[in-house]
């Protein structure tokens, strides 16, 4: 069965048609082309297709494209605005918070809705609020910092 | 033709000269003495931009006109004969446009691939599959050692030998060069090949009964590891196209495309010419994603009946069941020793399984790591009706490395002797920088103040330990690596080669050789990888990317500098030897004339130069030569160190925090160097507290095949690392790198359990260090002091 839904991505209106039981991930993907968030396991475990919907963070595998009808969603490549990147992702490249990168735009993600909720999270804060994405490659000690770093630096900038 | 140079190597303050010989069109080597401008900085990774934004593309993220989604059907059993495949209903389904059965009338595992289905989309493709009927007459199995090794059992594929016929997959890599190496012959019984009594390695040397009747100490210990699988976040996907009727073009995430191109080539029978395989990015490999087969080639059959590109990512549960694996091990391992703090024998025997596939050895580490002159190992390879198993990050060797440590550490207990100073004595003698690394590491962790004189000395519920452990690689490299660099006339600078881009930094190591050796910054190169079409170069596996191919780039951008230098030389009038270039890329000539970077390269006939960078032999030559690689002589050390908690009451483990030590030749980018040590350690501890594969003994079937039961390590599971990166130089390449990325896996569970022990006074002999072992471990313990 196919519904017609209206959301806003990235700040953009946008309307498509889609399968009933469709994911707000492969809309986000295949409809609009929105490869930033990715699927890491399609159950909700790993985070890497973690956006933002409606200002909360969501596994957007584990939400139906037409659940998102009205809603504003902000994937990884709403951040940098007019070419200047986000604190955050300046931040994950200094500190070479990556290494395959596939995960990556779910932890900015997750990490960008802590530091809006709370801008001088403790290590531990940190830690917990991006205890729902995995890294298989480089481990979790640089994207702390990174996210600690961005903290900083959103600071400064303030 | 070849030139002598001398050249300064060793680490830290042991520096020394020697001589070698060098090929004649080598760039000046850099060693110890060279200072450098771009290599050995903290560049940060040439890809990073394109990752944090979103625009990085993996083969999951391409989607071409016209192109189809396909779904492979799996068998659910472990054993089956299949009596019939009937499509007739699927192929009428909506959207369905091609349907493909395998030539297969056997499955054993669970994932094993029977026929697949291509259509409009993937919704419509999963429904067609379901509707494929399939007659099974399901068999025995076998799903443990246990039940593999009884005299009775079910064969799991009869004809099969470790070094060919009967695979179920083409193994890649240090696997496939271990198994040409034990295709000289195990015996077989039943579903158990062995005993093998040498390996990529090491061979056995000296006497061990004699070393064992004369030892004042003898430890014995049977250890168990389950199987890991690789859990890449990104699973294997495949996008097949034909272009005409015999040309095939495959964007996969293959770590090798080269190779990946040769098994789609001969599978299809074209010459290899036809076949082109790409990807941009791969989203983590550590060893899997060797082989494109048969996913890649599944799709490719359904693309040609289809007429349209067939695209086929793997789920996650697809990835666990058939994706590789760690193979499990159990291990008997045996050391012994003198009073005067002497190992003199080491003994071990291995019974492991890589499900369906063979290469389940772990001796690397009982060979290598330390000095003992009597060395005896006894290897097995059990088939099992399970996925294939296949290279994962340092094979066999986070096994065999936490049987062998933890022995060790058994031994010193029983003979009196302080862990950090029996390594100091057995295991520093082809590895004498080791000794440094112990140093530094019992330095910084606090070996003398905070670790318990006394095993499970603390007081309370809750006990903090201290542990260290040994690690061994090798100086693993590709001779004939090709890399080729272009100058353009605009100054813009390209390299080719084939190698993929999983992570590591490839591309980015790539680039700095050439920016060094071009007097450019590393924004400056643009590094194009992974396509078959382009100079062959290894998959960056056996840790050996940095060393084979950072010699041919740098050498291709020394040979591309020397044409550009003569057109130079020709326009100011001068001898092209009186030229050099300076950071920047202006080129100053002893006359004091100058020409800049971009000057120089709009001198450039037709607009461009190339030039192709071979890599050589190592200068001292190989150690070994194996089909698909070569080591040197060199071996890489590290040594790791770990603090722990363990809270008695409930058995839980914390590793607070890990001091790695760690060699690799040359630090070529110290910012992806500790991001691999790094790696390296949460994933094994990850594999040492919380992996395992479940596999229902009864049903044959993977109980945990996601993420919610098959438990990563996750942010909070961090501890604090420590990464000191020593630069060990050895002369043998214009650049003098070597290699990291499996070393720093090694050594971590045994220093955790190792630590476990300092906490609690328990050994750890089985993994993952659940909480329920550490209780039974402690109830042992128990139970011994009151006996």
């Amino acid at each position: 069965m196919k519904r017609e839904v209206t959301l806003q991505v990235n700040g953009e209106p946008y309307t498509i048609i889609v399968d009933t039981r469709e994911t707000l991930l492969d809309a986000l993907r295949y409809r609009l082309g929105f490869m930033g968030p990715k699927e890491g396991c399609g159950n909700g475990n790993c985070g890497s297709c973690t956006v933002t919907l409606n200002g909360a963070i969501v596994d957007s595998c584990l939400v139906f494209a037409v659940e998102a009808d009205g809603a504003e969603v902000t994937t990884v490549e709403g951040l940098a605005v007019n070419g200047q990147l986000h604190p955050l992702q300046r931040a994950f490249i200094e500190t070479g918070a990556l290494q395959c990168g596939f995960c990556t735009p779910g932890f900015i993600m997750s990490a960008k809705a802590l530091l809006e909720r709370n801008p001088h999270p403790t290590e531990q804060e940190i830690r917990l609020a991006l205890s729902g994405n995995l890294c298989r490659c480089t481990g979790y000690d640089k994207i702390v910092r990174a996210v600690m770093a961005a903290s900083e630096a959103l600071a400064r900038a303030a | 033709m070849a030139r002598e140079v001398e050249l300064t190597i060793g680490y830290n303050d042991r520096l020394s000269t020697v001589r070698r010989t060098i090929p004649d069109d080598e760039p000046p080597p850099w060693d110890a003495t060279t200072t450098l401008r771009v290599v050995g900085k903290p560049v940060p990774r040439i890809d990073a931009r394109a990752k944090v934004t979103g625009a990085a593309k993996y083969t999951r993220d391409i989607t071409l006109p016209g192109m189809l989604y396909g779904v492979i059907v799996r068998s659910p059993y472990a054993a089956a004969r299949i009596r019939a495949v009937d499509t007739s209903v699927a192929e009428r389904m909506p959207g369905v446009r091609a349907v493909h059965v395998l030539d297969r009338s056997q499955v054993r595992f669970q994932g094993h691939e029977i026929a697949a289905v291509a259509a409009e989309t993937l919704e419509q493709a999963e429904d067609a599959a379901r509707a494929i009927r399939i007659d099974y007459e399901p068999g025995p199995f076998v799903v443990t050692l246990a039940q593999a090794m009884r005299p009775d059992a079910p064969v799991v594929m009869s004809g099969a030998t470790p070094g060919g016929g009967g695979h179920v997959r083409a193994p890649t890599g240090i696997v496939r060069a271990a198994l040409a190496w034990a295709a000289e012959g195990p015996a077989q019984h039943g579903n158990v090949f062995g005993p093998s009594d040498r390996s990529l390695f090491g061979k056995n040397r000296g006497d061990v009964d004699q070393a064992l009747r004369t030892a004042d100490a003898i430890v014995e210990q049977e250890f168990y590891t389950p199987v890991q699988t690789h859990s890449c976040l990104e699973t294997h996907c495949a996008i097949a196209y034909w272009e005409q009727k015999d040309r095939l073009v495959v964007y996969c995430g293959a770590k090798s495309v080269t190779d990946a191109r040769a098994e789609l080539a001969d599978h299809f029978g074209l010459p290899h010419s036809h076949v082109r395989v790409t990807n941009q990015l791969i989203g983590g490999h550590f060893g899997t994603k060797g082989s494109s087969l048969p996913y890649a080639a599944i799709a490719a059959h359904l693309a040609r009946k289809a007429g349209r590109p067939v695209k086929i990512a793997l789920s996650r549960k697809e990835e666990h069941l058939v994706g590789g694996n760690r193979p499990l091990n159990r291990m008997r391992a045996r050391v012994a020793g003198t009073r005067d703090g002497v190992l003199t024998a080491i003994d071990m025997v291995n019974h492991g399984s890589a499900g369906a596939g063979f290469g389940a050895g772990a001796s690397g580490p009982f060979f290598s790591i330390y000095d003992c002159g009597n060395v005896r190992v006894a290897e097995y390879d059990v088939l099992m009706n399970t996925g294939p198993g296949c290279a994962f990050r340092a094979p066999g060797h986070p096994q065999g490395a936490f049987a062998l440590e933890v022995a060790i550490d058994m031994l010193c207990e029983r003979l009196g002797q302080d862990p950090v100073e029996f390594r100091l004595r057995n295991s520093c003698g082809r590895t004498p920088w080791r000794a440094d690394e112990l140093r530094i590491g019992a330095e910084r962790i606090g070996w003398k103040e905070r670790r318990n004189p006394r095993a499970g000395a603390g007081t309370g519920p809750i006990k903090r330990g201290i542990g260290v452990a040994n690690s061994v690689w090798y100086s693993v490299y590709n001779p004939g690596a090709q890399v080729e660099v272009q100058i353009n006339k605009d100054g813009s600078v390209i390299a080719f080669t084939s190698t993929s881009a999983p992570g590591g930094g490839e591309g980015t190591v790539i680039a700095q050789a050439i920016a060094e050796e071009l007097g450019l910054n590393v924004e400056h190169i643009e590094v194009r990888l992974a396509n078959s079409d382009y100079p062959y170069s290894p998959a960056p596996g056996g840790s050996k990317l940095t060393g084979t191919v950072t010699p041919p780039a740098r050498q291709a951008a020394y040979r591309a500098k020397q044409t550009l230098l003569r057109h130079a030389a020709r326009k100011l009038g001068v001898p092209v030897e009186t030229l050099t270039v300076q950071p920047g890329g202006r080129i100053v000539a002893q006359s004091g004339q100058t020409l800049e970077w971009r000057e120089a390269c709009a001198l450039l006939p037709g607009g461009k130069t190339a030039a192709i960078g071979e890599r050589p032999d190592d200068y001292s030559g190989p150690a070994s030569v194996f089909p698909s690689l070569s080591m040197g002589h060199d071996l890489v050390a590290g040594v790791q160190f770990a603090e722990v908690t363990v809270d008695e009451r409930i058995g839980r483990v914390t590793v607070e925090r890990i001091v790695a030590v760690q060699d690799c030749g040359r630090v070529f980018n110290p910012l992806l160097a500790e991001s691999q040590v790094q790696g390296g350690i949460i994933n094994a501890l990850s594999f040492g507290l919380f992996e395992e594969r479940v596999i229902d003994e009864l049903e044959g079937r993977m109980l945990n095949p996601d993420f919610l039961f098959y438990k990563l390590a996750g942010p909070r599971e961090m501890p604090v690392i420590e990464t000191v990166l020593l630069n060990v130089y050895h002369g043998q390449s214009n650049t003098d790198a070597r290699n990291l990325g499996e070393p720093a896996k090694v050594a971590t569970i045994a220093a955790i359990v190792n630590a476990i022990y300092n906490a609690t006074g328990a050994w750890i002999t089985e993994l993952p260090i659940t909480p329920a072992r550490v209780l039974a471990a402690l109830a042992a313990r128990d139970q011994h002091t009151r006996a």
